[in-house]
């Protein structure tokens, strides 16, 4: 079949055009041997079919980060029979040299201007007549958002033949490539081009939106701004409207009420034999726990973080609060752009450790790794935590005091001890636009899938692994053995259960405790000091393959040992300091 | 005879100031010019700002200069630090 492939620079709307001519429907995989993520769909145009495929978001054909490096291999190996680049019309001054950049290298280029509208709106005039007799191949207008010009860009792939082949110096040349001279002439015959075809209409007045950005980009306002988003975002939305109202309808009137009785009543009819019973839905029951914990406690609030994070990355607001936190990041050891991954890392530290890959140094890579297994809590865990410190204000601020300061000293730490360049900080600020409801729920939905299908399989396993472990007695010498070090901690022996737990999810031995709590087991201080330890634990089953995959098994391994024994001795101290001083929570 | 003078970041300049050339990390808010080049040590750096578009004979317009740099070209911004802003040098239009 032949290919369309869809290139140019992130925030242009590869994306939205790659959705308005596929449909919805798209495989997303990772590009063979690497980590970057790569989707395909199909597309009919007349009576041909041809693959679409997406690239990630590159500013140059010079291959400085891994999506950049995918985006090119995709170019000179899978011969694709056109390739749409796309550009914000707006910045088209800015983007022509990497299309002819692709057009020196005689890559099949129809150059797409999408967000029409919106140069339109700045009174921006654009003869795209012109440009392609400028070009010598095809151009089209679009605005991919709402499919306007899409129909035009179609009969356009299908009537395309080569054009003509530019060339400040021949081919893509490694060497080359980073000669300044050939750049700057690349970019004063794109000069020239944009002034022949382009007239503004000089509008002066700056908008809302221009307002409202350099609200968010000064820190005297945006920092009060920041506590909004987390106090509505995070606190009420996903912690007391998720992790509160919807975790208690599905866990106490839909499993209690309905699923759980239907289930046992079901299982003791037609299973006979005891041990099986147990192993569906006994007291760590596949049924009773397993799918309770991954659909009554954990979706919920998985589903409101992951909407919540969704219209915050679509209105632009993350490069700002990126170029705020920069110099404050640049002293634990990172840029600004390490806010995407340890915000994402509240919703889960596993898709987050992934998204580190867009980091650009490995140092940075591994600070941030580091950072989300140790000191931030995913939302499910958060989520928990809260319900079992709710209620007790001076308890949330020792354990949010507590990992606040673990976070700082660590990230200070590894900092000054480790080797490596200094992270550099550069990023493009997007205007602010208001999210789209269909493409915030279609990203929403893409990401519970995928949560889903990451974890679910890890519930079911966890609670098949206990059941063999009930059954063999292993079980209760991994509980004999962590009641040692739970015992130093001034816990009850029944949170090793719950610490158990915590190996294969952080969140289940959250959950764990949550039970404990309601038998009216544990103090507040014994609660504290388990909520403390218990965020800072190992990472999950499913964050500890990651930072293997990620990080390699040695710095994985390595991390993990560290943060056993670093958890365990926070909240050994914790509760030594509690004890010293007399203090009751 | 040297007509107005204007105060610049730790500078003081009298005269043509049109022709001063000074780094980006220099500039005052609202301060515009075009790129004259770029210049650092660390040739990793020249690369990142050249992949983005950062080139000699745009324009170029400084928006903020804490807690991060701010500046347009075009339509684009971009944030930088304090490193990266220090290699952009920029002839400053009256």
């Amino acid at each position: 079949m032949e290919k369309i492939a869809i290139v140019g620079s992130p925030n242009v709307g590869k994306s939205v055009l790659f959705n308005a001519l596929t449909g919805s429907y798209a495989v997303v995989s990772n590009y063979p041997g690497t980590t970057v993520e790569v989707s395909r769909g199909k597309t009919r145009i007349g009576i041909q079919e041809y693959e679409v495929i997406d690239t990630p978001g590159m500013y140059s054909v010079s291959s400085i980060t891994e999506e950049e490096k995918v985006a090119r291999s995709i170019l000179t190996d899978e011969h694709p029979r056109v390739v749409l680049h796309v550009i914000d019309a707006k910045n088209l001054e800015r983007m022509l040299p990497l299309t002819l950049h692709l057009l020196e290298a005689g890559v099949p280029v129809i150059l797409v201007l999408n967000i029409m509208d919106e140069a339109k709106r700045l009174g921006m005039t654009i003869d795209i007549e012109r440009l392609e007799k400028e070009l010598g191949i095809p151009v089209a207008g679009i605005v991919a958002i709402t499919g306007a010009g899409v129909d035009i860009l179609r009969n356009k792939i299908k009537e395309y033949t080569p054009g003509k082949i530019f060339t400040h110096k021949p081919k893509f040349n490694e060497s080359e490539e980073f000669n300044y001279n050939i750049i700057l002439k690349r970019q004063e015959h794109a000069t020239q081009i944009a002034k022949l075809i382009t007239s503004h209409k000089e509008s002066s007045k700056t908008g809302i939106k221009e307002h409202l950005s350099r609200i968010l980009m000064n820190p005297l306002t945006g920092g009060p701004i920041l506590l909004l988003v987390l106090y509505y975002g995070l606190y009420k939305f996903v912690g007391n409207f998720g992790a509160g109202f919807l975790v208690d309808f599905l866990e106490n009137r839909v499993f209690a009420g309905y699923v759980n009785p239907f289930a046992i009543k079901w299982v003791q009819y037609f299973v006979h034999i005891h041990i099986l019973q147990d192993l569906l839905v006994g007291e760590y029951g596949i049924i009773t726990l397993g799918a309770r914990y991954a659909f009554a406690i954990i979706l919920p609030i998985v589903a409101t973080f992951f909407f919540a994070f969704a219209i915050i990355e679509d209105s632009g607001y993350l490069p700002r609060l990126a170029m705020l936190v920069d110099q404050f990041f640049k002293k634990i050891g990172l840029s600004g752009r390490a806010v995407i991954p340890l915000v994402l890392g509240f919703g889960c530290s596993t898709m987050a450790t992934m998204v580190t890959r867009t980091l650009s140094t490995k140092r940075e890579r591994i600070i941030a790794t580091l950072l989300l297994a140790l000191a931030i809590p995913c939302s499910a865990q958060m989520g928990v935590i809260l319900a079992l410190l709710a209620g007790n204000p001076v308890a949330v601020s020792v354990w949010l005091g507590v990992i606040i300061f673990v976070f700082l000293v660590i990230g200070f730490l590894t900092s000054k001890l480790m080797p490596g360049e200094a992270p550099s900080f550069y990023m493009e600020i997007p205007p602010l636009r208001f999210p789209q409801m269909s493409n915030v729920l279609r990203k929403t939905f893409s990401r519970i899938m995928w949560y889903f299908k990451e974890i679910f399989p890890l519930f079911i396993f966890a609670s098949f692994l206990i059941w063999v472990g009930e059954i063999t007695g292993i079980f209760n010498v991994f509980v004999k053995i962590l009641q040692y070090p739970v015992s130093w901690l001034g816990l009850p022996d029944k949170t090793a259960v719950a610490f158990l737990f915590g190996f294969f999810r952080r969140d289940y031995g959250a959950a764990g405790l949550y039970d404990l709590k309601k038998a009216g087991i544990l103090s507040v201080n014994q609660l504290v000091v388990a909520c403390i330890t218990l965020t800072l634990f190992l990472p999950c089953v499913a964050q500890l393959l990651m930072n293997i995959k990620e990080r390699g098994i040695k710095t994985g391994i390595g991390m993990s040992v560290f943060i056993l024994f670093f958890s365990f001795s926070i909240g050994f101290l914790v509760n030594f300091l509690l004890n010293l001083f007399n203090i009751v929570l | 005879m040297f007509g107005r003078c204007y105060e610049r970041r730790h500078h003081r300049y009298c005269g043509r100031l049109p022709q001063a050339v000074l780094a980006l990390s220099e500039l005052n808010v609202k301060d515009r010019g075009i790129i004259a080049y770029l210049h650092s040590e660390d040739t990793g750096q020249m690369q990142k700002l050249m992949s983005i578009g950062v080139l000699p004979g745009l324009p170029i317009v400084l928006l903020q200069r804490s807690p991060s740099y701010v500046f347009a070209m075009g339509y684009s911004q971009f944030a930088i630090d304090k490193q990266l802003a220090g290699a952009i040098y920029v002839r400053i239009a009256n």
